[in-house]
């Protein structure tokens, strides 16, 4: 052994726990997000005095086969790090199930607000202390849900009867799409671009990002409808015990990272420019949709969320509510 | 006399047991035909269709592993052992049957503290119908206790046959 | 490479060479690695065991294998291999002939190789045996050729490397169809040449009269394809509920058309296809571990990274990557190839303007012809039982006929129209 590998042998390895992209790629939001935070944590790791040849960062994308159970596997201590959102926190923390709905979070600072509420900040806290997920950062909205279809132009709900949705699970949606009177399948992500191909759905919810570096939607879907159904926060969560068993400076000196690093007005500027493209592509079109139009769009979203909003602790709703 | 009695009762039990799991199957052909049917006909989905058929079919193929055992259903390679007999090939045998009891035991341990991890943090399949997920991956521990319980036999017998 | 990482390969070959269910050999020696060397919590382990298999789109896998044995069961398949006989049993080779166009048709209805296998295996070995053919070769004809049913679509391959790639599944389907069809030429070609060379008997010309009949006989059988790619193409049901289609469709042949299948003809293919299913799901999270150890040890990047590093245009690039899988497909079976290796290249696809469908297609074949090569053949393991046949023997068989998939593989890189003209025509 070289005496390099003698000195790597002694550092605690940190394992972010990637899903689906290898180390270094930008080919999603998600990693376009998180590539800079976590290039500056590791430099930080490694040149920062304190935290110097202590600890290594290992980006690790092969585990878990999905980012649902890359999550579980965080909070049992199989990674220390992953980024992570409410569509999949959900499945530790209830609560979450709000963030996601259809017509109930209005922007990226709406939510910031309603997160810093002392009731949502003792959902956080909750999940720390019950789930073992701790969140560092919220990171930004990955793009709003939009409605994509082959079939238009789609300006009202009315123009979207009939016509086959696939949406990305979560009863709020479903309950939308049905009160506009289309069909709501919710087909897994795996299949989605093979259905849209044989027409077995016609259009589905997404966000930009998702809409041109997943699915690559231009090639299938023409219309794209910008009347926003939900948002998509994102966030970087580690596993609380590691977190809590770290020195206290050290723990400082990461979380600085995450407190002086703020990407989200980049994603607020790349989903314009993405939303302009397809507006600017011969193929595609964006239709944009008048405050009448939009009010149509948020009734029926508005219906959708309803119950889950009766359901939810009255205490979360009113901090939305008062965030607005 | 007594043990052909025994026997038999345990075959007949493995052929129940065996069936129930084929029909669990089916059952899962049928949800996913059922997606179908309720898209086209109905002008309704809904998640739980594509899981239901995942997990049904999960459920019956882990319960399976353990009967398989003994009738050598598990293909390795065996150019090299077919080779050897007498006490070198015992030793083998035994050496194999040990080393999936081993393996058995291992998933079926491991699971029961991941099953208690579930439970505890109450996580869940966030569906249209929220389904818990300790319900649902019990399908481990019990399919893989199974298989210890065969892999058992197998040792057992391993050890009493001649080579 | 750590001490222990070795200790986990050495113990993985070492239960390998002894015996050891593979399942458990392969997952033995990669839990050794997870939970010493990448520090993985045991309960973790277990997550795996569920969270590797719970996937829809591996469902299709025991759907097609239950379609495969219902059909198997439902009497369709004698009438089948009768008209095939008719038609070009009196050529030399032509009952081998035969078993290509047989598993070329099947491989329509079917997207699972391993039930392809079965059927073959079953319905057409005892018969070539019987016909004059020594059983190596038959039984090598029949593993080779079931690899057919993964090409021609529906195929259960395609519908896993679409889905993780986000490649449209219906696309890859057309794709596979101009290699499928030109490997069942070449193989056909292997098979004459060699059966003239054996002096295997052939059977005398049938009758137009016998032609018919045999014709007639099959029609219900030979309109399930139009089914379950019509239902798939027209948006009616999914790549992988075409599966479930298919087994309720050979439940109305054998029930209602063919007569032949029983209620115990149907348990037993129920608990047939458990048994099969359950051991390729066990021996595919075996396989998984291993790819996951793999990943964390970084050993697949660093050859594609190698590939990539080339600089190679299109063509060459291609090539590599075909040389690479090919002698991957050596060592690794092909379920974690298709998940974990073939991604690692798609960047430098869409880099080089290579589409995303044609790659695919060319990479799946290789890992076909993977799946037979020893020492890590699964098709080869699984063919062994069902041909009755040492493996060794079908694998000494079985080299022609892979030599003439290669030769497809290579032909499809060199004149792309075989793959993509179908996939154009379709777009
Ligand atoms: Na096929
Ligand atoms: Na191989």
């Amino acid at each position: 052994t070289s005496p390099d590998q003698a000195y790597a042998k002694k550092l605690k390895t940190i394992k972010f726990i990637a899903v689906g992209a290898g180390e270094g790629q930008e080919t999603s939001a998600e990693t376009m997000a998180l590539n800079p935070i976590l290039g500056a944590l590791d430099y930080r790791l490694r040149t920062y005095g304190p935290l110097k040849g202590k600890y290594e960062l290992k980006w690790v994308d092969t585990l878990f086969p999905t980012a649902d159970e890359g999550l579980s596997g965080v909070a049992s201590g199989a990674g220390e790090m992953i980024l992570t959102g409410p569509h999949y926190m959900e499945a530790l923390e209830p609560a979450f199930k709000l963030v996601e709905a259809p017509g109930i979070f209005e922007s990226w600072d709406h939510f910031r607000k309603t997160m810093n509420t002392p009731a949502w900040k003792a959902v956080h806290e909750r999940m720390a202390k019950e789930k073992g997920i701790t969140i560092l950062q919220w990171v930004c909205n990955i793009g709003d849900y939009y409605l994509y279809t082959t079939k238009g132009p789609v300006v009202t709900p009315d123009d979207v009867k009939g016509q086959k949705i696939r949406y990305p699970g979560g009863e709020g949606f479903s309950k939308a799409l049905k009160e506009m009177g289309t069909t709501p399948i919710s087909l897994p992500y795996t299949e989605v671009v093979t259905a849209l191909q044989t027409n077995m759905i016609d259009g589905l919810l997404t966000d930009m990002f998702g809409a041109i570096y997943f699915y690559e939607l231009p090639r299938y879907t023409k219309y794209c409808v910008k009347a926003a159904w939900a948002i998509q926060p994102i966030c970087f969560a580690v596993n609380t015990q590691w977190w809590e068993s770290l020195p206290d400076g050290d723990r400082k000196a990461m979380q600085d990272v995450f407190d002086r690093i703020d990407v989200s007005q980049f994603f607020e500027k790349a989903t314009q420019a993405i939303a302009d493209d397809w507006a600017a592509n011969p193929k595609t079109e964006l239709i944009t949709v008048s405050d009448a139009e939009l009010n149509l769009w948020q009734k029926g979203m508005k219906a959708g969320a309803a119950k889950l909003l009766k359901d939810a602790d009255p205490k979360l709703v009113e901090a939305i509510e008062a965030s607005r | 006399m007594r043990n052909a009695t025994s026997n038999k009762i345990s075959s007949k039990a493995k052929n129940v047991f065996e069936s129930a799991c084929g029909i669990m199957l089916f059952v899962a052909v049928t949800i996913s035909m059922g997606e179908i049917v309720s898209r086209v006909v109905f002008k309704t989905s809904i998640d739980l269709f594509f899981d239901f058929s995942v997990w049904i079919t999960v459920w019956a193929l882990l319960f399976m592993a353990g009967p398989l055992l003994p009738e050598g259903g598990h293909i390795g390679v065996d150019f090299l052992r077919t080779r050897f007999s007498g006490k070198l090939r015992w030793g083998m045998e035994i050496m194999i049957a040990l080393v999936t009891l081993v393996y058995g035991a291992f998933i079926t341990w491991g699971s029961i503290q991941f099953l208690q991890q579930l439970y505890q943090r109450q996580s869940i399949f966030p569906r249209s119908i929220p389904i818990l997920k300790w319900i649902v991956e019990l399908c481990v521990p019990i399919g893989m206790f199974i298989f210890t319980v065969y892999a058992l036999i197998c040792l057992i017998r391993a050890v009493r046959r001649k080579w | 490479m750590e001490l222990i990482q070795y200790v986990g390969f050495v113990v993985l070959i070492f239960l390998f060479l002894l015996g050891t269910p593979l399942a458990v050999a392969f997952s033995v020696g990669s839990i050794i690695i997870m939970i010493f060397s990448m520090g993985f919590p045991v309960p973790n382990v277990a997550q795996l065991f569920f969270s590797t298999i719970n996937s829809y789109t591996l469902l299709a896998m025991p759907f097609f294998i239950l379609a495969g044995n219902l059909l198997l069961r439902g009497g369709g398949m004698v009438p089948l291999r009768n008209f095939m006989n008719a038609m070009v049993g009196h050529w030399p080779g032509g009952m081998a002939v035969a078993t290509i166009i047989f598993a070329s048709f099947l491989g329509s209805i079917s997207g699972s190789a391993a039930a392809c296998l079965a059927i073959i295996g079953t319905v057409v070995v005892p018969i070539l045996v019987q016909s004059g053919y020594d059983r190596p070769f038959a039984s090598g004809l029949t593993v080779t050729a079931a690899e057919l049913g993964m090409l021609i679509p529906p195929s259960l391959f395609f519908i896993l490397f679409g889905a993780y790639n986000r490649v449209s599944i219906a696309d890859l389907f057309m794709a596979g169809v101009g290699p499928g069809i030109l490997s069942a030429f070449l193989m056909s070609i292997v098979a004459i040449f060699i059966s003239k060379r054996r002096k295997y008997t052939t059977r005398e010309n049938a009758s137009w009269a016998e032609k018919r009949k045999t014709l007639i006989a099959v029609i219900p059988l030979i309109i399930m394809p139009f089914i379950v790619l019509g239902g798939i193409y027209s948006g009616i049901f999914s790549p992988t509920q075409a599966a479930s289609v298919s087994v309720f469709y050979a439940i109305v042949l054998g029930a209602l058309i063919y007569r032949e299948l029983t209620w115990q003809g149907f348990m037993e293919s129920l608990v047939d296809t458990c048994k099969l299913s359950s051991m390729i799901y066990i021996m595919f999270i075996g396989g998984d571990l291993f790819g996951k150890v793999m990943g964390y040890i970084g050993l697949p990047q660093l050859i594609t990274d190698m590939v990539i590093a080339m600089e190679l245009g299109p063509l060459g690039f291609l090539l590599a990557v075909e040389v690479m899988l090919l002698v991957m497909g050596l060592f690794f079976s092909s379920i974690p190839m298709v998940i974990i290796v073939l991604p690692l290249f798609m960047p430098s696809v869409i880099e080089l303007g290579i589409d995303p469908v044609y790659y695919g297609c060319l990479a799946i074949l290789c890992s076909l012809i993977g799946e037979i090569t020893p020492p890590i053949g699964p098709q080869l393991w699984i063919a062994a039982p069902i041909c009755n046949e040492k493996m060794g023997n079908i694998a000494r068989e079985a080299w022609p006929f892979l030599g003439a998939q290669v030769l497809a593989l290579f032909l499809s890189t060199f004149i792309p129209g075989i793959v993509m003209w179908l996939v154009y025509l379709m777009r």
